[in-house]
């Protein structure tokens, strides 16, 4: 006896109240408890499927879905930071290197005749605008996605790269950076500093692109790749 | 079932051993096969497999496919080239171990 199509949407809502809300994962669990129901069902016809679904469930132990969903989590982490590693290595290779180098040695030679007792106060305003910028590009991304929550259908993934891991708010650590120069009194005419220092904001503006715009853009695609059950489903039903 | 401390660190190698024989499995199956294999002595618990295979899965050593089978979507998982590889190293391992510990349990004593 197979199971119709209601116990299967049964089966998602079973593991959506269990705190499984991504449908990436739902789908595989659902398949899991669903051949497990079989089964059963093989052995003995008279079982009632609530009472099946228990049974098939206690297989998962105390904790039921936790640990496979910490698993999940950690497993999509990595994917993500993969996602952004490759996209970040391509502005270091020709011919987006060209581009990146021309940005650090133009805030160099910026930074050379900058008046040195001011230097660091001038840094930390323009580089603000860009932080505040990137914020807002986040705060813009996480609305439209919350906005389809309920709608549409989770994917975790998708879910990672459009919460942009706070790409804007780690422009703030540069402000750190700054502090750090008066604090600890370095020079501020040392020729080293100021390629490290435009060098740091470079690569910063890099990271918080790729993760803020790149990513999020290309999102359709990331999942076509990453899910191969994305392209399975009609469009409608994402 | 058996003391499950014992198999618990070789769960990965099972997993890509089996993968390895058969080509693709879907979770249920491996959980399953591990059963009738060992005639039920070893039972691969839901909640150990899928934390694994989503492991395997980031480290690279197995790529996923899915399907529709009757009225749902079925994930099934296969070995990468790099995940071939990391199965003859792993099964080496275990078989390494395996005769080691037979040498620790049952040493053959000679006199010379």
């Amino acid at each position: 006896m197979k199971l119709s199509e209601e116990q299967i949407q049964e089966l998602y809502n079973f593991t959506r109240r269990r705190l499984v809300e991504h449908y990436d994962l739902q789908t595989e669990l659902v398949d899991h408890l669903a051949n497990g129901i079989e089964q059963q069902w093989e052995e003995n016809k008279e079982i009632p499927f609530k009472e099946a679904l228990k049974n098939e469930f206690k297989k998962f132990g105390n904790f039921g879905f936790r640990g496979v969903l910490k698993a999940r989590k950690k497993t999509m982490n990595k994917k993500y930071n993969r996602l952004i590693l490759n996209e970040f290595k391509t502005y270091f290779l020709w011919p987006r290197i060209a581009m990146v180098l021309t940005l650090t040695i133009a805030l160099f030679g910026f930074l050379q005749v900058l008046p040195s007792s001011y230097k660091w106060v001038i840094m930390a305003m323009i580089t603000m605008p860009i932080a505040a910028y990137f914020m807002f590009r986040s705060y813009k991304v996480q609305k439209t996605y919350r906005s389809k929550i309920g709608i549409e259908k989770r994917w975790m993934l998708q879910e990672k790269i459009y919460n942009i891991g706070g790409a804007g708010a780690s422009m703030l650590n540069l402000f750190q950076v700054f502090n750090m120069m008066y604090v600890l009194k370095l020079d501020p005419t040392s020729f080293l500093l100021d390629v490290l220092v435009s060098g740091l904001i470079v690569v910063s503006i890099t990271l918080c692109y790729v993760i803020a715009f790149v990513l999020p853009e290309r999102v359709e695609q990331i999942l076509s790749k990453e899910y191969p059950e994305y392209q399975l489903i009609s469009k409608k039903w994402r | 079932m058996a003391n499950s401390k014992l198999y618990k660190g070789s769960l990965n190698t099972i997993i890509l051993k089996l993968l390895d024989e058969k080509g693709k499995m879907y979770g249920y199956e491996i959980t399953q096969k591990v059963k009738e294999l060992t005639k039920g002595e070893l039972q691969i618990t839901e909640g150990a497999l899928y934390p694994a295979l989503h492991k395997l899965e980031a480290e690279g050593l197995l790529d996923v496919e899915v399907a529709k089978v009757d009225n749902r979507l079925r994930k099934y998982y296969k070995l990468t080239e790099q995940g071939e590889t990391e199965t003859a190293t792993k099964l080496a391992e275990l078989e390494d171990f395996i005769r080691s510990m037979q040498h620790l349990v049952n040493p053959k004593w000679s006199i010379n």
